[in-house]
């Protein structure tokens, strides 16, 4: 079982039920929520910004925002999608932020973190994390969005506003450009040609 | 019929979409094993899911709750006011404002249309592209015996007439307003330089004076109108000759 994954709110009913909580004033309510959705809103966070107290900071910022536009989720909907659009235009705002201040830097590159990490990566998800830094935003979110965070296609599209094909679409081309990337750094003939089930 | 390379990518990309692991797809292991290009592709998309197939939980902070509770406050569950949008109303006004203005500056001036009023009206409809210029048909002509030919009813204090110059355009009334005082005919008049030469007058004469020379001046049509200055009855003398004064 991935660890990030919603292990005791995936019926939508309990998320629901939460919202619900939250919006009577309940403050404990608050804090489950916050608790329950932190694996993925700050996964998402760190993958897309690479760098762990900007995606604190993110992913704080994040719910805060989605704290108190509550009101405006419309229940009829999912709310993991929602969630995660609003964390990732916090991404994207701080991204070009982070543009903004250092302009012409190579961003991923640059600001990664390198401090350590409760869990060290691999040489090879150091490879990978490098290569999806350097993919276009959408791309890079879409692919996240589909691979760690699982999210269907529709849900994608729902966190992005934008159609399901073209969800699709960024999600072939993140794939697409990935591995090209680790052709091209010759990490695939080191790593061998073993494919894991996904 | 093999599958081709381009089939192959798109077929790959269709299991992973299933979440499905190409491995066990028979035709497309089959297309790997003859095709080396194809096989270091499939190679590279496994080992670029890889890390994300075994992503672990982030160092999310376990704080992060509570950091969240303490950000929103008291005002948790309340919408914060948007700083960035108070001047909404304020601009909507504003462009209302400046919408009517433009729509009103941009009008033509309406004449009236229970009087008509035929000179003046037809200098309102001219384009007037110098603002502090007559219209045209306006000017005073150098030959005029009266600028108030102009403005018959302003002169004569006709009803109705100042209502009609309240319809024009504000700018334009001002110049149609002001521009027949400009003539000012009594001035050039050898009577009255003779009166201010021949000093103080008794008031009454220079009164008498003054109405005998607007009956010079004014048209003959409108000195016996209706509703004109009718001369008093001991001033014909004295307009007929300078002996008088």
């Amino acid at each position: 079982m991935r660890p990030n994954a919603l292990e005791e709110f995936e019926l939508p009913d309990d998320v629901r039920e939460l919202v619900s909580r939250c919006l009577q004033g309940d403050g404990t309510a608050v804090i489950e929520l916050v608790d329950h959705f932190r694996g993925q809103v700050f996964g998402l966070c760190y993958r897309m910004l690479r760098h762990q107290q900007d995606a604190e900071d993110a992913a704080q910022e994040s719910f805060v925002r989605a704290i108190r536009s509550l009101k405006r989720w419309d229940p009829e909907r999912d709310f993991t999608p929602w969630l995660l659009a609003i964390a990732g235009n916090r991404c994207r705002t701080q991204l070009a932020t982070r543009m903004r201040r250092r302009p012409g830097a190579a961003l991923p590159d640059e600001v990664a973190d390198q401090r350590p990490s409760a869990h060290a990566a691999s040489p090879l998800e150091e490879e990978v994390s490098r290569a999806l830094g350097e993919l276009r935003f959408e791309y890079r979110t879409a692919f996240v969005l589909f691979h760690e965070q699982e999210l269907s296609y529709p849900e994608i599209a729902a966190a992005m506003n934008c159609p399901i094909g073209t969800a699709k679409t960024w999600v072939h081309r993140a794939r697409r450009d990935l591995a090209r990337a680790l052709i091209e750094r010759g990490v695939v003939e080191e790593y061998g040609y073993a494919l894991r089930r996904v | 019929m093999g599958m081709r390379c381009d089939e192959f990518e798109a077929r790959l990309n269709d299991l992973l979409d299933l979440r499905l692991d190409p491995a066990v797809d028979v035709p497309l292991a089959e297309h790997a094993e003859d095709c080396g290009h194809c096989r270091t592709l499939l190679a590279a998309y496994g080992n670029a899911l890889l890390p994300a197939t075994l992503a672990v939980a982030h160092d999310a902070p376990v704080d992060l709750a509570r950091r969240v509770y303490d950000r929103c406050g008291s005002n948790i569950l309340v919408a914060p006011r948007s700083s960035s949008r108070w001047y909404v109303p304020h601009v909507a006004a504003a462009a209302a404002v400046a919408l009517v203005a433009l729509y009103l500056d941009s009008q033509p001036p309406q004449p009236s249309a229970a009087r008509p009023v035929a000179k003046a009206h037809a200098a309102a409809e001219e384009p007037l592209t110098d603002p502090v210029a007559l219209p045209a048909s306006m000017e005073v002509a150098s030959d005029s015996d009266s600028a108030f030919e102009l403005w018959p009813d302003l002169s004569y204090g006709a009803s109705g007439a100042f209502s009609d110059v309240g319809s024009l355009w504000p700018a334009k009334s001002i110049v149609a307003v002001a521009a027949p005082i400009e003539p000012l005919p009594s001035l050039g008049q050898p009577q009255v330089i003779a009166e201010l030469a021949s000093g103080l007058k008794p008031l009454a004469d220079s009164a008498t004076g003054a109405m005998v020379f607007l009956l010079d001046v004014l048209p003959a049509e409108r000195q016996d109108g209706a509703g004109a200055i009718e001369a008093p009855p001991h001033a014909a003398p004295a307009a007929s000759s300078d002996e008088a004064i």
